[in-house]
């Protein structure tokens, strides 16, 4: 107990030194960086040398992603849909690992998820404040990737359903992939990687040119990523939260998941909350028990455990 | 875990399993192929070819 009220009551550390220092109270976040790291090389392994697969993950890569070698599950979705096929494979995927795993992907191997955690970081070691996400809010919020994954879904249908019918449908990145034309995520590791590295910019060289107005687009893109950037530093994984269709898929396929995060109420100290208050995801942890959390936002990052290993835990259900 | 939540589960993995065999059989993943293979063959220019698949989302014809 006297170990657990010393892990709960040490002060949010906010520099880079007081992070070093405190590494011990945060073995899993050390843990989940270096497998964020592996991950984010092995993904964008062409760089390497390393063949590409037709295979969906579970986590969301941007097409076009000039190194990754593997497909992000909703983008694959899409493109599948939109090709005329139901994309039985794809779904396949996000049921089973959300079955089994949760959405441990999330919190320990997306790319993109680990560019909001980066910013998260960069957010405390400048000492920018957190914005505290009323429930409310956040529970409005919370709709905004299920819409999207639904609106997306539905689009990309009527796509494939054309092309079936033999329509004319042009086929471009908005008419593929509707959401991802949008994504702020695709602009950092699509859009902003071709303007930064190889100078090649929408406008001069037809870049988006099916779009007509593509630089206009590309401004507003950026425009949105900038905004959402400056936001995740004050907003934990506020993209994950707020706007991800591929997490709010994976959520809802693990809502009964084998691996989760559990809570012993027994070592649980009445009204702390500094479990709830580590949680980049927001989760009200303490509503949930032995039983395991089954919120569909929990990404199993075990940030609550570094804060009081000795109430949670990994745990499997059954 | 409750009942309602262990059928979830198992209708998550039984789902599952069942889709992954259908989209096997069905040869899915052969559209995603299609551009793979042709980003595959270019790894020599990345940054043409690249450019041309992200703005029209067909691979070229010519490597
Ligand atoms: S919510 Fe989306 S972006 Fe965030 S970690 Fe999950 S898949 Fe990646
Ligand atoms: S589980 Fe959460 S509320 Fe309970 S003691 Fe640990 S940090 Fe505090
Ligand atoms: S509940 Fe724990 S494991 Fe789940 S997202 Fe929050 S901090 Fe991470």
């Amino acid at each position: 107990m006297v170990i657990m009220m010393a892990t709960v009551n040490n002060p949010e550390s906010n520099s880079l030194a007081d992070w070093l220092n405190t590494l011990s109270h945060k073995r899993i976040r050390f843990l989940r960086l270096l497998s964020q790291i592996f991950f984010f090389v092995v993904l964008n392994g062409a760089f390497l040398g390393l063949a590409r697969m037709p295979f969906p993950a579970p986590v969301h890569i941007p097409p076009g992603s000039p190194y990754a070698i593997v497909w992000g599950g909703f983008s694959a979705i899409q493109f599948i849909l939109s090709s005329g096929q139901f994309p039985f494979f794809a779904l396949g995927i996000f049921f089973i690992s959300g079955a089994i795993s949760g959405r441990i992907f999330c919190g320990w191997a997306c790319p993109v998820g680990f560019w909001q955690d980066t910013l998260d970081t960069v957010g405390s070691w400048v000492r920018i404040p957190k914005w505290k996400v009323s429930r409310r809010t956040d529970e409005g919020f919370k709709e905004i990737p299920a819409t999207i994954a639904i609106v997306a879904f539905i689009f990309s249908s009527w796509i494939g359903i054309s092309r079936l019918k033999g329509d004319i449908v042009a086929d471009n990145f908005i008419t593929r992939m509707a959401w991802d034309a949008l994504d702020p995520a695709g602009t950092l590791f699509v859009g902003w990687f071709y303007a930064i590295f190889w100078n090649v910019v929408p406008g001069d060289s037809g870049f988006f040119s099916n779009l007509g107005s593509d630089l206009n687009i590309f401004i507003l893109n950026s425009i949105i990523l900038v905004i959402v950037s400056i936001l995740s530093l004050k907003v934990p994984r506020l993209y994950c939260r707020y706007l991800c269709p591929t997490g709010a898929l994976l959520g809802y396929c693990s809502k009964s998941s084998l691996i989760a995060v559990k809570r012993n109420p027994l070592n649980c100290v009445d009204g702390c909350r500094e479990c709830e208050k580590a949680c980049p995801m927001d989760v009200p942890i303490t509503e949930f028990g032995l039983e395991g959390i089954s919120d569909t936002a929990c990404i199993a990052c075990g940030q609550c455990i570094d804060k009081c290993p000795e109430a949670m835990s990994f745990g499997i259900r059954i | 875990m409750k009942l309602q939540e262990r059928l979830f589960f198992y209708t998550m993995i039984l789902l599952g399993i069942t889709f992954l065999l259908l989209g096997s059989a069905l040869e899915e993943l052969n559209i995603l192929e299609t551009v793979d293979k042709a980003r595959n063959t270019n790894l020599g220019a990345w940054r043409d070819f690249l450019t041309t698949w992200v703005h029209t989302m067909n691979p070229p014809s010519t490597p």
